[in-house]
C-alpha cells in the first residue's frame, strides 16, 4: 500500500529531517508512528500528502509514485489519503454537515452524490444526530467525528490520523482510537502518528519509533518505546 | 453546472465578506474608467473644434465684375490644376447677390441700401478647397503668386494659427490623460491584487481544507478570478450609470461653446456604446484577470 524507499528529506541542505527512511505499509494495516517531537513525523505525513517532496529516495502510494508527481495529480492523491489533525480543521461557520459536505463540493462532487454519501458517513462516525450542529456547539470529541467523517467522504485508501487525540481528555481519546479501529476492520489502512504513549500499547498494533528523522525501531504488536 | 454554481457562490461569499474592500476597488477601477472616457470625451470635443475651424477656413479671389465667363473658367481650370487644390467653386455676380439677400433677409436697412444703389455691387469670385489642410499656407501663398488682370482682390484668412494651438492643446491634454490613465491603470493593477490577496487572506482557512480534501486548482482559484470579473463588470456598469447623466449635463454648455455646429457627445456616446463600453470592459477585465492571477499563483498556492 505504501512503500518508502531510502527517502531522505531536509530544510536547509544539512540537516536532514528524514534520514534514509525504508518503509513498507500493507492494505488493511493499523500503523502507530511514534517519536518525539522533531523526530519527523510530521514531515513524513507532508510527504505522504504531497505537500513535501523528498530530497532522495521513492515513495509510492498503491502503484503511484507519488516522489514524480505533478501539481496537477496533487489533489487525486489527497482523494485517496484521508487526513485528520489535532486541531480538526472545520469551519466554524458551517454546520458539521456543510463541513463533510465541503469536501465533495470542492472537488466536484455532484449533488445526488453528496446527498447520499455525506449522511452515511455522519452515521458511521455517530454524528447523525448532531450533524445542524455548529463546530463550536460540540465537544472535542465529536469535532474530531467530524472531521473523521470528512476524512471518508472521498471512501480513502488510506486514513493519517496526525495527533488525532492531541486536543481530547482521556475518555474522547479512546472514543476516536475506537472509532479508528472500526474504520480500520472495513478495510482501510490506518496511520496514527502520535505520542501519547497509553494509547500506542492498548493498541497492541504495529509501532514504527522515530528519532532524529530515522526510523528506531518497528515492530509488530510493539510499544511505546520512548 | 454544480461546480460552476459552487464557484460563483464562494465568489460572492468572498464579494460579500470583504464589502469594503471591494467597495474600494470598484472605485478606483471607476476613477479609472472615468478618466479614460473624459479623455474620449475631450477627443471628440476637440475633433469637432478641429473640423469647425476647417470648416470656416476661406481662400477667395474677388474678381474684376466685368470679367467674361470665359476668363473665369480658363482661371479656375489653371487653379484647379494644381496639386495643392482640392475643388475651386465658381460663385457668379447674381450667385453672390442671392447669397447676400439670403444673409441679410431679416436686416432691412442693408436691402434697402442694396435698392437704392440700384444695381449688383458684388463681384465675381473663385472659392479654393485645399487639398490637404495642412498644406493651405503653401496654396495661400500659390495665389499670392498668381498673375493675373481679372483679379480684383484676394481673401485669405489663415487659420492655420488657431488651427495648430488647438491641434497643439489637444496633443498636450492627450499626453497629460495617458499619463494619468496610465497611473489609474496601474492602480487598478495594485488594488486589484491585493483586493483578491486579502479575500485569499480571509478565505485561507477555506483554501488549507481545500487542499487537504482534495479540491483541484481549478476549484481554488476560479471563485478569485471569477471576483475579478465582477470588479469589471460591476464597475463598468457603473461608469455606463454615471457617465451619461455627466455628458447630459455637459451637453448645453457644449452647445452654447459650438452654437452653429453640430456637437452631440451625448449621441456619440450612444452611437458608440459597443465600441467604447465594450473595449472598457474588456481592457478592466483584463487588467483584473492579470492581477488576480498573480495574485492566486502567489498567494493560493497547492
Amino acid at each position: 500500500m505504501i512503500k518508502l524507499s531510502n527517502i531522505s528529506k531536509s530544510y536547509d541542505g544539512r540537516t536532514n529531517v528524514l534520514e534514509r527512511i525504508s518503509l513498507h505499509i500493507k492494505p488493511g494495516e493499523f500503523v502507530s508512528i511514534v517519536g518525539q517531537s522533531g523526530a519527523g513525523k510530521t514531515t513524513l505525513v507532508r510527504v505522504l500528502i504531497g505537500e513535501e517532496r523528498v530530497d532522495s529516495g521513492k515513495v509510492a502510494v498503491g502503484d503511484w509514485d507519488i516522489t514524480k508527481i505533478s501539481r496537477r495529480e496533487v489533489p487525486f492523491l489527497r482523494r485517496q489519503i484521508g487526513v485528520i489533525f489535532q486541531d480538526f480543521k472545520l469551519l466554524p461557520k458551517k454546520t458539521l454537515e456543510e463541513n463533510v459536505a465541503f469536501a465533495l463540493e470542492v472537488s466536484g462532487g455532484r449533488s445526488e452524490k453528496i446527498k447520499k454519501i455525506v449522511p452515511s458517513v455522519l452515521k458511521i462516525v455517530g454524528l447523525e444526530d448532531k450533524k445542524k450542529r455548529y463546530p463550536h456547539e460540540v465537544s472535542g470529541g465529536e469535532k474530531q467525528r467530524a472531521a473523521i467523517a470528512r476524512a471518508l467522504v472521498h471512501q480513502p485508501k488510506i486514513l493519517l490520523a496526525d495527533e488525532p487525540t492531541g486536543n481530547l481528555d482521556a475518555i474522547n481519546a479512546n472514543e476516536i482510537i475506537d472509532l479508528l479501529l472500526r474504520i480500520n476492520r472495513f478495510g482501510t489502512t490506518v496511520i496514527l502518528v502520535t505520542h501519547n504513549k497509553e494509547i500506542v500499547n492498548h493498541l497492541n498494533k504495529r509501532v514504527i519509533t522515530m528519532d532524529h528523522g530515522q526510523v528506531i525501531n518497528d515492530q509488530e504488536k510493539g510499544r511505546y518505546l520512548l | 453546472m454544480s461546480s460552476l454554481y459552487r464557484i460563483i457562490k464562494f465568489s460572492f461569499q468572498d464579494i460579500a465578506r470583504n464589502v469594503w474592500l471591494t467597495i474600494v476597488t470598484i472605485t478606483i477601477l471607476l476613477l479609472a474608467l472615468f478618466s479614460i472616457n473624459m479623455l474620449a470625451t475631450v477627443r471628440v470635443i476637440s475633433d469637432n473644434a478641429v473640423a469647425a475651424v476647417k470648416e470656416k477656413i476661406d481662400i477667395s479671389l474677388y474678381l474684376q465684375p466685368d470679367t467674361a465667363e470665359e476668363e473665369i473658367i480658363a482661371l479656375k481650370n489653371q487653379i484647379t490644376s494644381s496639386d495643392k487644390v482640392k475643388n475651386v467653386v465658381y460663385v457668379s455676380r447674381q450667385d453672390a447677390l442671392s447669397s447676400f439677400r439670403e444673409k441679410y433677409k431679416n436686416n432691412q436697412a442693408v436691402l434697402n441700401a442694396l435698392k437704392e444703389l440700384g444695381r449688383n455691387p458684388l463681384s465675381p469670385s473663385l472659392t479654393i478647397i485645399p487639398n490637404n489642410f495642412e498644406e493651405s499656407g503653401l496654396l495661400i501663398a500659390e495665389l499670392k503668386a498668381l498673375d493675373n488682370h481679372i483679379i480684383e482682390s484676394r481673401d485669405f484668412s489663415d487659420n492655420t494659427a488657431i488651427l495648430e494651438k488647438i491641434n497643439n492643446v489637444t496633443k498636450r491634454i492627450n499626453e497629460i490623460g495617458l499619463f494619468i490613465i496610465s497611473i489609474f491603470i496601474l492602480t487598478s493593477l495594485l488594488v486589484v491584487y491585493n483586493a483578491i490577496r486579502v479575500a485569499i487572506y480571509t478565505h485561507r482557512q477555506e483554501i488549507e481544507i481545500m487542499r487537504l480534501v482534495g479540491a483541484s486548482n481549478f476549484f481554488i482559484y476560479m471563485p478569485f478570478i471569477f471576483s475579478a470579473f465582477i470588479y469589471a463588470l460591476v464597475s463598468v456598469l457603473l461608469i455606463i450609470a454615471v457617465f451619461y447623466p455627466f455628458l447630459t449635463l455637459l451637453q448645453p454648455y457644449l452647445e452654447v461653446f459650438f452654437m452653429g455646429y453640430n456637437v452631440n457627445l451625448l449621441s456619440y456616446f450612444v452611437d458608440n456604446f459597443a465600441l467604447i463600453f465594450g473595449a472598457q470592459f474588456l481592457v478592466v477585465l483584463l487588467i483584473n484577470m492579470v492581477a488576480s492571477l498573480f495574485a492566486v499563483k502567489k498567494y493560493a498556492k497547492i
